[in-house]
């Protein structure tokens, strides 16, 4: 579990998204792809959770899970005190206003078809959040100012925006509704370096004004230091390390978490990086290695790691690592 | 039940499809404002709409969709319009079968245009399986009964939705394909994968399964990932994949929401890669034109 330092918006506990591998004429299940795979998390109110790993590791799954647009097999997920795992669709609809979402990429995410006044203002008609057209547009001038966009370009169409600007737009459109939690999925990932830095200001802004929660998803730590309170960073879909941000980034515990950071370029666009991938490649998540998932990879690996799976152990300064290293009654035998 | 698309496959390879109809109403001056969208031709604009089905026809479409995609009862709450649903869902369905009727070409088959009840673009916002039912039963039913010849369940971002859109084309007996709304990824749009997908779908009988509104220059990932997918099913359970990608994109003069960026000929050579590969129903989403539908006739049937 992760210790928030707020008291949590949401609490995810042991969630499981399996999907069947079906074969053969009779379509017979012969087995499984663990997408997510016993996954705990809280996100602090007003503050940020971010959930870190590789393409693959299921952190989108679990983010989806979350807003049910994807079912999760088990598990819970605790939201303004009820178990979102346990509604049905009817059950989650009043709830659906107070969870948004903001989309990967700003490029294919808008409706090409929509201005952006109506790109903004489908949730409020769609909560009935306006009764007329000129309070739905009042509405939508005053989100597209607070997105840092001019008001008078909302009849203007996705494309006619950059990169960064439809990501402001892709936020209205979330902020519309008046969110208590906001999963922000890859939300900066296809903007050039420069353009992430001012997206993430923004977040940052309207959270300290609005009191916003975000899980933050992200495939590179980087981007996650400056808004993030606490990181879990998940691999073939379990969470392998959790821990405060600056704690995480000062000493990571876990070797994956120590090869991201490597592999991490920097924001900053006066100081870019040269970055190195971590070695390997992710197994399948139909098959992953029996012992520890990260065994295939790790460049600390001894013979412990093929054999048993390893648990959460705590570390110091607070927080969790799926690592031996970390067991308290480990004895090192390196190979 | 009858099944005039299993037919059509058995003997043409590809089938062709139209091409888009909002935009191409856009392309020839019709209002198409949100949230009617391509409904308003239905009020504002009805010889154009005939002429655009005529032009498919006579292009080489072999199945023209009717302008449904918007005329939920929905759409029009949501508008805040008096409910027209049902009989502009009728007057579409009339449209597309005069213009056939009119046309100098083969006849086409007419397909009801089903679409998310929600914006395509907005996974989050599907409605309850309550609503779903209740709504996607009462547009099928309505195509049903003016006279539609099979359903296309198309632009579906979930599985969900387009599960219980294709039960309700199912409980009424007509024959009908699910188009998915595809992500750059190679996923469904809503993040779901095509093997999970075909998987809740391919057991409710459709003829054909396809993937539609995404550019070519990206839909590649999504093609392979459909093939892949397809390939795990049981032979005997297989059915007929298709495409229909859109043409739109960033244009420097900002006329157009979709400005065409590929135009016929570029568009037909795609065509025929997804072809060699596998794909038996093609045609155009958004931006394509009838003369993307004439240069998919002359590549396939010279």
């Amino acid at each position: 579990m992760t210790p928030a330092i707020q008291e949590p918006i949401l609490r995810v506990e042991a969630l499981r998204c399996y999907f069947p591998i079906r074969r053969g004429l009779l379509q017979r299940t012969v087995g499984h792809v663990f997408a997510v795979d016993g996954v705990d998390l809280e996100v602090p109110a007003s503050g940020t959770l971010a959930l870190v790993g590789e393409s693959g590791c299921g952190k989108t799954t679990v983010g989806r899970s979350i807003l049910r647009i994807v079912d999760g097999s088990a598990g819970h997920i605790w939201f303004q005190g009820q178990d979102l795992m346990a509604l049905s669709q009817e059950q989650l609809r009043p709830l659906r206003r107070a969870m948004q979402m903001i989309f990967q990429d700003p490029m294919t995410s808008l409706n090409p078809r929509m201005r952006v006044r109506d790109i903004i203002a489908e949730g409020l008609r769609s909560f009935d959040l306006v009764k007329t057209n000129a309070e739905c547009a009042d509405r939508v001038a005053s989100l597209m100012t607070r997105v840092k966009l001019d008001p008078r370009q909302m009849m203007r169409y996705p494309h006619e925006f950059s990169g960064g600007q439809r990501q402001r737009i892709g936020i209205a459109r979330a902020l519309a509704v008046e969110p208590k939690l906001i999963v922000c999925d890859e939300a900066v990932s296809a903007l050039d370096v420069s353009i992430q830095a001012q997206i993430l200001n923004l977040l940052r802004e309207l959270q300290q004004q609005d009191g916003l929660s975000y899980l933050f998803i992200a495939h590179d730590l980087s981007v996650v230091r400056y808004l993030a309170d606490w990181v879990c960073v998940m691999y073939l879909g379990q969470i392998v390390e959790s821990r405060q941000t600056e704690q995480l980034f000062a000493d990571p515990a876990h070797p994956y978490t120590r090869g991201l950071l490597k592999a991490a370029p920097s924001i900053d666009p006066q100081n870019p990086t040269v970055t190195a991938r971590v070695q390997g490649e992710v197994p399948s998540p139909a098959n992953p290695p029996p012992g520890c998932h990260f065994n295939t990879r790790c460049p600390e690996v001894f013979d412990r790691c093929y054999t048993e799976e390893p648990d959460l152990y705590p570390v110091s300064g607070g927080g969790t690592s799926r690592c031996f290293l970390a067991d308290p009654h480990h004895v090192p035998t390196p190979r | 039940m009858k099944r005039p698309l299993r037919q059509l496959l058995e003997s043409c390879d590809p089938v062709i499809l139209d091409g888009g109809l909002g935009s191409e109403l856009e392309r020839r001056g019709v209002d198409c404002g949100l949230p009617l969208w391509s409904a308003n031709a239905l009020v504002t604009s009805r010889d154009t709409l005939k002429q655009i089905h005529r032009d498919y026809i006579e292009a080489g479409a072999q199945i023209i969709a009717t302008c449904t995609f918007r005329t939920t009862a929905r759409t029009f709450k949501r508008a805040r319009l008096r409910d027209q649903s049902e009989p502009l869902t009728r007057l579409a369905v009339q449209i597309a079968r005069q213009a056939r009727d009119e046309s100098a070409a083969e006849s086409a088959l007419i397909a009801g245009s089903i679409g998310p009840l929600e914006d395509c673009y907005r996974p989050d916002l599907v409605p309850s399986d309550a609503e779903l039912r209740d709504e996607h039963a009462e547009h099928a039913e309505r195509l049903v009964a003016a006279g539609v010849e099979l359903l296309f369940i198309e632009t579906m971002g979930t599985i969900r939705e387009a599960r219980i859109a294709a039960e309700e084309a199912k409980k009424r007996g007509i024959e009908f394909a699910v188009s998915f709304l595809g992500a750059k990824t190679g996923a469904i749009y809503g993040g779901e994968s095509l093997r999970d997908a075909l998987n809740a779908i391919i057991p409710l009988g459709p003829s054909a399964l396809c993937v539609n509104c995404l550019s070519p220059l990206v839909i590649q990932p999504l093609l392979d990932k459909f093939l892949e997918a397809m390939e795990e099913v049981p032979v005997l359970s297989r059915v007929a994949l298709g495409v229909y990608a859109n043409v739109g994109a960033i244009t420097p003069d900002f006329t157009s929401p979709i400005a065409i960026e590929i135009g016929p000929d570029r568009y037909a050579d795609f065509a025929k890669e997804w072809h060699k590969t596998g794909f038996k129903l093609i045609g155009g989403c958004c931006g394509t034109t009838p003369d993307h539908i004439t240069a998919l006739q002359k590549v396939f049937r010279g």
